[in-house]
């Protein structure tokens, strides 16, 4: 007769702040687009030695889908569309990559036009 | 969330009004200084009520802590053009698209200033842009061009198909650089002086 044996060999336990770490790297890679600048919390936060992205919120529902919103700023110039599927496909990507989630939605919120570049 | 804004409007209201009609109560001495020095020494003296105040105090702060997001978020979320991805939600601040406006007409050399406000509404958007233009220009065949201008731009940008319709306001008509410089030389001409930039050492004093 066969003996099934299960071993525990624990839980892994991702925080928040290394997927908002990833969407961050993955933002950085992309030209023509950047994280909205640091605001109030932020500077708290990283007074006290806390990284705290302001622009990247990560949520997780009762299904234990992730939903990641990232608020950008974008360059002159750019097409908003294109830019904002841009920036979806690469942290989908990253993400994937880096930790196996259940990924929902990536909303991307675009809050401004960068100044400079093309005029 | 319109429930939190509406407890919040309640909860200044009230605290508005209590203090409101507490100030007039006040100043029109229908409340006796003496009793009211009596409760507060009441107050500062018995520790267990210092202590109920300070929580309800740290409570009021909290809140209103809580309700400033509340209100500011549902402001900011009223703020937006919205489309869906397959990957999901893009939105874009309407603030970004007036920043996109005013650069895109700031740039015309007809333009000396530019202030943009943009309205999203079921019709679609609708984008006003309040000019300061140099004199010597065509108004109507410039402003129409400007409207072409932001309604292709918005709508290439943000790639919507709903109508953008653009309002333009001239404000003010100001004189164009180069007529202000040529209207000094002529004066100079005329007065047979010359430039004052152009003198070596002027002011100089032996």
């Amino acid at each position: 007769m066969d003996r099934e044996e299960n071993v525990n060999l624990g839980s892994v336990q991702i925080h928040k702040k290394v997927i908002a770490d990833l969407v961050s790297s993955a933002i950085e890679e992309i030209d023509g687009v950047g994280l909205v600048s640091e605001d109030f919390q932020s500077a708290i936060m990283d007074l006290f030695g806390k990284r705290y992205y302001s622009g990247i919120t990560v949520t997780v529902d009762k299904n234990s889908q992730v939903s990641i919103e990232i608020k950008v700023v974008v360059r002159y110039g750019v097409n908003i569309p294109e830019m904002a599927r841009k920036v979806q496909d690469t942290v989908r990507k990253v993400i994937d990559k880096a930790v196996d989630i259940d990924l929902k939605d990536i909303n991307v919120n675009i809050q401004g036009i960068e100044r400079g570049g093309e005029r | 969330m319109k429930f939190f804004a509406r407890l919040a409007l309640l909860f200044y209201v009230v605290i508005i009004i209590f203090f409101g009609v507490f100030t007039i109560l006040f100043v029109m001495n229908w409340i006796d200084f003496r009793n009211f020095v009596v409760i507060m020494a009441f107050i500062y003296s018995d520790l267990k009520i210092r202590q109920i105040i300070g929580v309800v105090a740290v409570i009021v702060l909290l809140k209103n802590f809580m309700f400033a997001r509340v209100i500011s978020g549902s402001q900011q979320r009223e703020k937006n053009i919205a489309f869906d991805n397959p990957a999901g939600r893009v939105s874009v601040s309407l603030s970004a698209m007036e920043d996109l406006v005013k650069r895109l007409i700031a740039r015309e050399p007809e333009v000396r200033d530019v202030k943009a406000n943009i309205v999203a509404s079921r019709k679609g958007l609708d984008v006003t842009a309040r000019l300061v233009l140099r004199s010597d220009v065509n108004i109507p065949e410039t402003t129409s061009r400007f409207q072409d201008i932001v309604r292709t731009k918005i709508q290439d940008t943000i790639g919507i198909e709903e109508a953008v319709t653009v309002k333009i306001d001239v404000i003010k008509i100001v004189a164009s650089d180069l007529k202000i410089r040529s209207s000094k030389e002529e004066e100079i001409l005329e007065s047979g002086q010359p430039h004052r930039d152009n003198i070596p050492f002027q002011g100089y004093r032996p």
